[in-house]
């Protein structure tokens, strides 16, 4: 017997079952990009002045103002780094990105760690899409056995980086699906963890969808679907499963 | 006359998102008031806790915390700590749930009297409960005497039954449609004599409690509210 030819055979991994999470605010309890961010300033590497901008934004949110606040501060927190890449020293940045996987990759909920845990353990194909910078998303995803990983590339220069960002944050049922091709993953059974808007496309391929920790708008989806709930507070965990369209509290666990 | 309904809240991860003791002591170990060597194993203990490595490590973090302050009391200075009280609470007074938050306004605008029983000192309660309309609070005291701490202390955590009876009696309240809210299991002890309790956050020993009791339970995570009449019900959602 001779094996068909074909361009799949060539991966380990066919026809694995998988599992696909995002990272920030849904493994990691806050967000990689924002932290570099602010590594970055402490280390001198961009101007303090950065942080003038954002302040307001901050502000708002520490304060809960309005129920936007924190997309809002998370933009602006973007935006001030992207305006800063062309006078970006592109070693400074990798300085600051490993200071932040040693100091923060082990402030994780404890839900999706011990999930993506139980499910590399099974044997799963895992994969992280993020929406922050490849330079930090590697690192950690490898530290927590991700088989593949997906973040965003600032184009790097000479020195300094280019300001072109090829950004991550959106798109990731693209990313899914290219990647499912890729390694002839199954859809059988598959799981995504998500916790927010941009985690809908990825969500929404798979099979088992959770919604972690939502923020409204994944909320509002999760809720028209019956995707899965949970939500993780202090040392407590609950699920919430749909129940003839209504939620119901399924289980509390702590941990 | 009519006897006033009220409401009486926990503060500390509450209505604040922070536990302003910890913030204080830690305040206090970066002003050089608490030696290198303790600061060192609060440092540990709040890793260990943010890494969530056992269940039993936020506690673990508490107790050092409060050992720390405890250790540092003879040589502070009462003015000192005053006006770290002061700067500690106007950094975190308004970083607070939104549920709680709104809760209070409401209970405000329907003529509640409402009163706030706080583990955290009252040096730090004094500046939050003002600017929430709170009638009236009580947070633990260290006594001074002559400039000095004297080390005798009252852990309001430990009474909050008794401390609630008391302000009952001291401003003529009646417990009909009173509400309680608060998120650990010392707050239990003045749910338990409220008509209308709510479990705010719980951890998991007052969540024990209030299912037992088929209590409110009420999450807040991101910008999301969720309310469990009790554990086997449909929770009503309110996005923020």
């Amino acid at each position: 017997m001779t094996n068909k030819k074909s361009p799949q055979v060539s991966s380990p991994h066919i026809g694995k079952k998988f599992a696909v999470f995002d990272i920030d605010g849904t493994l990691f309890r806050s967000g990689l990009y924002r932290e570099v961010a602010f590594e970055l300033v402490r280390m001198g590497a961009i101007p303090e002045s950065i942080l003038k901008k954002i302040a307001d934004k901050e502000n708002a949110w520490k304060k809960r103002s309005h129920g936007s606040a924190f997309g809002e501060f998370d933009q602006a927190v973007v935006d001030a780094l992207d305006n800063e890449l062309p006078r970006l020293k592109v070693a400074y940045f990798d300085l600051a990105a490993e200071k932040v996987i040693n100091k923060h990759r082990d402030n994780v909920y404890v839900y999706t760690r011990d999930l993506v845990k139980k499910l590399k353990t099974e044997g799963r194909f895992m994969l992280a899409i993020s929406g922050s910078q490849r330079e930090v998303v590697g690192p950690f995803a490898e530290h927590y056995g991700f088989d593949y990983w997906v973040g965003q590339t600032f184009e790097r220069g000479d020195e300094f980086f280019t300001g072109h960002v090829r950004k991550t944050h959106e798109g990731k049922g693209k990313h899914l699906k290219r990647l499912i091709k890729k390694y002839s993953l199954s859809m059988e059974d598959s799981i995504a963890v998500g916790d927010s808007a941009g985690d809908i496309e990825m969500l929404s391929m798979v099979e088992r969808p959770i919604a972690f920790n939502p923020e409204s708008n994944l909320y509002a989806v999760a809720k028209e679907h019956n995707w899965s709930i949970v939500i993780e507070r202090k040392n407590m965990i609950y699920r919430l499963e749909h129940d003839n369209g209504e939620y119901r509290l399924h289980q509390a666990d702590s941990h | 006359m009519s006897q006033q309904k009220f409401a009486v809240f926990d503060i500390d991860g509450t209505l604040i998102r922070w536990q302003l003791y910890h913030a204080i002591v830690d305040e206090l170990a970066k002003a050089d008031h608490i030696p290198p060597a303790t600061y060192d194993s609060i440092r540990k203990q709040r890793m260990a806790w943010k890494n969530r490595d056992h269940q039993e490590s936020f506690k673990e973090y508490e107790r050092v915390i409060v050992h720390a302050y405890e250790e540092a009391l003879p040589t502070l200075d009462p003015e000192t700590f005053d006006a770290l009280a002061e700067k500690i609470a106007h950094k975190y007074r308004e970083q607070v749930y939104t549920y709680t938050r709104d809760l209070i306004k409401t209970l405000k605008q329907d003529g509640y009297f409402l009163l706030a029983i706080s583990g955290s000192h009252k040096e730090l309660i004094d500046h939050v409960a003002p600017m929430y309309g709170f009638d009236d609070w009580i947070g633990s005291t260290y006594h001074r005497d002559k400039g000095a701490f004297t080390g005798e202390k009252y852990i309001a955590a430990h009474y909050k039954a008794e401390i609630l009876h008391d302000l009952i009696k001291k401003h003529g309240l009646t417990t009909e449609e009173s509400y309680g809210v608060g998120d650990s299991f010392s707050d239990s002890a003045f749910l338990e004599l409220v008509d209308r309790p709510i479990a705010f956050n719980p951890n998991r020993e007052l969540l024990d409690i209030a299912m037992k009791h088929n209590w409110k339970i009420v999450l807040e995570r991101k910008n999301v509210v969720y309310e469990l009449a009790n554990i086997s019900t449909t929770p009503t959602v309110t996005i923020l």
